[in-house]
């Protein structure tokens, strides 16, 4: 019997859910394009239009390949079985071909009809597919995916430029970064890597850097609270003389999980993550005055706030001898500080960079403070998105699914919202300040609501595992 | 016993500032059922990942079955099967689907092992993976590494979330491996008392240093016990003699030692500390801490 290692870790309920995704979010948009694009296109706008568009999707398929691949290069028998990884590589080639073909097809067919437009377009999906997979897979991954993705926004229609002017170069350099990070999805160190570190990780958060890196690093530093906490770690009695909100704070931090030292070097996707941020909205703003704004809203908002929002699995927490009460309490705190923390993130730098940009219209500053709300309102649905508060087992795989689906529509959609359609349904500006103000509350109170439910009701044991 | 199936030079490990391994120099031949004991970070997990070169070495040479663990391909790691401390499947199939899945990439599957296997475990093919409880998942992984055939069975606490029954059934499993397989087992356990019941020889790791590699049998006749009671004054708090390599209690009345048989001298002791001596032979359990540390000479 032929060895299957690839297709059978990807057809699966899972693998079809996202398949599925992938062909609305495919069609769907093509099928618009179709009707809306005039007869005589600009074939640079559609060239860049379907490069940008088959490079997204690529990516995409990418993660959950990368995911798959990672889920099962962390199980016990992925180094000694034989030929495992070589298997792998040749089916995820495979596969990747035929999965870049079809979107490059699919997507140049309806932008930028032509044979060249085809080629060069499956050879760059299949980089984008392949980039997707190693930055899933391979260790320095999540380090390298932000910088990245901002990189890739930042540039915008630079590549499309490229294209045009040599895409024969192009092409070669495209093909460059698909046998790199095939050869680094599939190499013995990430093997080794992925089961030395542990067990699989869910598949909708760990893979992905961001806030668990930013916090990894934080919490290794000596300045941090978690350090002078970790006494109160497990401790249900209070200490004499400590008050109740010192000990939930303390709770809270120690909730954070433990200091891993090794992971000190994870700073500098700190400083590449803000110094990224910096640049993109300068970027934008000043390329576009006011209207660049809104952009940068839109664009990085949600990227943030999913950065920011993803809840951290720490199973350990389940075991610590809290009442009920505790676990609540301690549970909504912390999410608050997430809250807190990515608006004190975002916020000022959009500020600063629209002033020092010469950008001093209150109107746009009224656009991103709304699409700062707007996740702000729709931040506690990501604390029900990837688990329950405790963390652990979330429950069926579509339930996941479908809850991680309308948790990231729900921060895509948010800020577009507050920015387009609320300023046209409260004008004044007090209006609006005192709406999303009790919007926020009401959310809180939400979040607090079903919180009091779930720990009210669940069995807190059987979710540590 | 024949050509070594690992062999190790001189073979250190270090992680940062800790040495887990230090300059091992090793050989294990078959067919046979080697016992690695140790106490806790002894470097048991690291020697056996060194074998199928998960981990590599930071100095020194490791080889198994001949060909350097950097390098291990297709026809070495067919015939390795390992069982982890804590083993992680694809949790979303089914032990069937599991076992399939792995199946097709070994030249032989022995499906009617497997179906043996499953019944003297009592693992339903049915069951999702993660549903499972740890031990059972323990049971999965052992039927995951014996189904090939291996030639090189790694068993890294195979036992430990096994109950008594089924530990029991395992460990005979594991007698008929060796026979018709011709396999040689390398078991790392801390349930000694079952390992016992099956090793034919042991390697004992302190420190991440090999302090011990014999036949059980030799070490059995090397150590003997003394189980010591005072007749009319006191028996000292710590005993001197070169002989003694551990002592597993001591009180003013009575004194149980373990004691290396041919330096030994029963009579002089008896005469020296006016004490009754019975010898007694020793079991693995009896043998470790002298093994682990004690090398008082």
């Amino acid at each position: 019997m032929r060895p299957r290692a690839l297709l059978p870790l990807l057809a699966r309920p899972m693998g079809l859910a996202v398949a599925a995704q992938g062909a609305a979010f495919l069609l769907v948009p093509l099928a618009l394009m179709t009707t809306l694009t005039p007869s005589h296109p600009d074939p640079a706008r559609a060239a860049a239009a379907a490069l940008f568009f088959a490079a997204i999707q690529c990516l995409l398929l990418g993660f959950f390949c990368g995911g798959a691949i990672s889920q099962a290069a962390r199980c016990s028998f992925a180094w000694t079985t034989p030929s495992y990884r070589r298997r792998l590589r040749l089916e995820f080639i495979a596969a990747g071909v035929a999965m870049a073909a079809v979107v490059s097809f699919l997507t140049t067919a309806v932008m930028a009809p032509g044979v060249l437009q085809v080629l060069i377009g499956l050879v760059v999906a299949l980089a984008a597919l392949a980039a997707g997979t190693a930055l899933t897979t391979v260790p320095e991954g999540s380090l390298a995916f932000l910088p990245l993705l901002f990189a890739f926004l930042a540039l915008r229609e630079k590549p499309v430029e490229w294209v045009l002017r040599s895409p024969g170069l192009f092409t070669v350099a495209a093909l460059v970064v698909a046998v790199v990070c095939v050869g680094a999805a599939f190499s013995a160190r990430t093997f080794r890597w992925a089961l030395l570190v542990g067990g699989p990780s869910p598949f909708f958060s760990g893979t992905i850097g961001g806030y668990h890196s930013w916090l990894d690093i934080l919490r290794s530093m000596p300045w941090w609270p978690a350090h002078r906490g970790r006494q109160a770690r497990g401790a249900t009695d209070r200490p004499a003389g400590r008050t109740y909100a010192d000990t939930v704070v303390r709770r809270v931090l120690a909730s954070f999980g433990a200091v891993t030292p090794s992971k000190r070097f994870l700073i500098a996707t700190m400083g590449l993550w803000v110094v990224a941020y910096l640049f993109v909205i300068s970027r934008v703003i000043t390329a576009r005055s006011g209207a660049g704004a809104l952009d940068a809203a839109w664009i990085l908002l949600p990227m943030a706030g999913l950065a920011s929002s993803v809840r951290m699995i720490n199973p350990s927490r389940a075991a610590l001898p809290w009442s009920r009460d505790e676990h609540l309490v301690v549970t909504w705190v912390r999410d608050l500080a997430k809250l807190l923390w990515f608006v004190l993130a975002t916020g000022p730098l959009i500020v600063v960079l629209g002033w020092a940009c010469g950008w001093n219209a209150w109107d746009s500053a009224g656009a991103a403070a709304r699409a700062i709300a707007g996740i702000g309102i729709v931040f506690p649905l990501a604390q029900w998105s990837t688990g329950p508060p405790v963390g652990g087992s979330p429950g069926s795989t579509g339930a996941l699914y479908l809850k991680g689906f309308a948790f990231t529509a729900a921060f895509t959609i948010a800020p577009g919202w507050m920015v387009r359609v609320f300023p046209s349904i409260a004008e004044a500006a007090w209006v609006q300040a005192c709406v999303l103000g009790l919007l926020l509350l009401a959310s809180q109170a939400l979040h607090w609501h079903f919180l009091k439910r779930y720990f009210e009701r669940r069995d807190l044991v059987g979710e540590s595992a | 016993m024949g050509d070594p199936i690992f062999d190790a030079t001189g073979l250190s490990k270090a992680f940062g500032h800790i040495d887990a391994l230090r300059e091992v120099t090793l050989s294990l031949s078959g067919p046979s059922i080697i016992g690695l004991l140790g106490r806790n970070a002894a470097g048991k997990t690291t020697l056996l990942r060194h074998i199928v070169g998960l981990q590599l070495p930071t100095a020194g040479t490791a080889r198994t079955f001949g060909v350097p663990t950097r390098i291990l391909g297709h026809e070495q790691l067919a015939k390795i099967g390992v069982v982890t401390q804590t083993p992680v499947f694809l949790g979303w199939m089914t032990i069937e689907q599991q076992l399939r899945y792995l199946s097709a990439f070994y030249p032989r599957w022995d499906v009617d092992r497997e179906a043996h296997l499953l019944e003297l475990l009592e693992l339903d093919g049915t069951s999702q993976i993660k549903a499972l409880s740890t031990g059972s998942v323990q049971k999965l992984a052992i039927v995951a590494s014996l189904c090939h055939r291996p030639t090189l069975l790694l068993l890294d606490e195979p036992v430990s979330n096994l109950d008594p029954i089924v530990r029991d059934r395992f460990l005979k499993f594991l007698l008929e491996v060796v026979q018709e397989d011709a396999a040689t087992i390398v078991i790392s356990s801390h349930v000694l008392h079952d390992v016992e019941s099956v090793v034919d020889w042991v390697v004992c790791l302190n420190d991440g240093r090999v302090v011990e590699n014999a036949a059980l049998d030799d070490l059995k006749e090397r150590y003997t016990e003394w189980r010591v009671a005072a007749r009319t004054r006191d028996l000292p708090a710590h005993f001197e003699e070169a002989c003694v390599a551990h002592e597993t209690s001591v009180n003013r009345r009575t004194a149980t030692l373990v004691v290396r048989a041919a330096e030994a001298d029963v009579s002089a002791f008896r005469q020296r500390y006016d004490a009754d001596v019975e010898v007694a032979p020793l079991n693995l359990q009896g043998l470790f801490p002298a093994l682990v540390h004690g090398r008082r000479h």
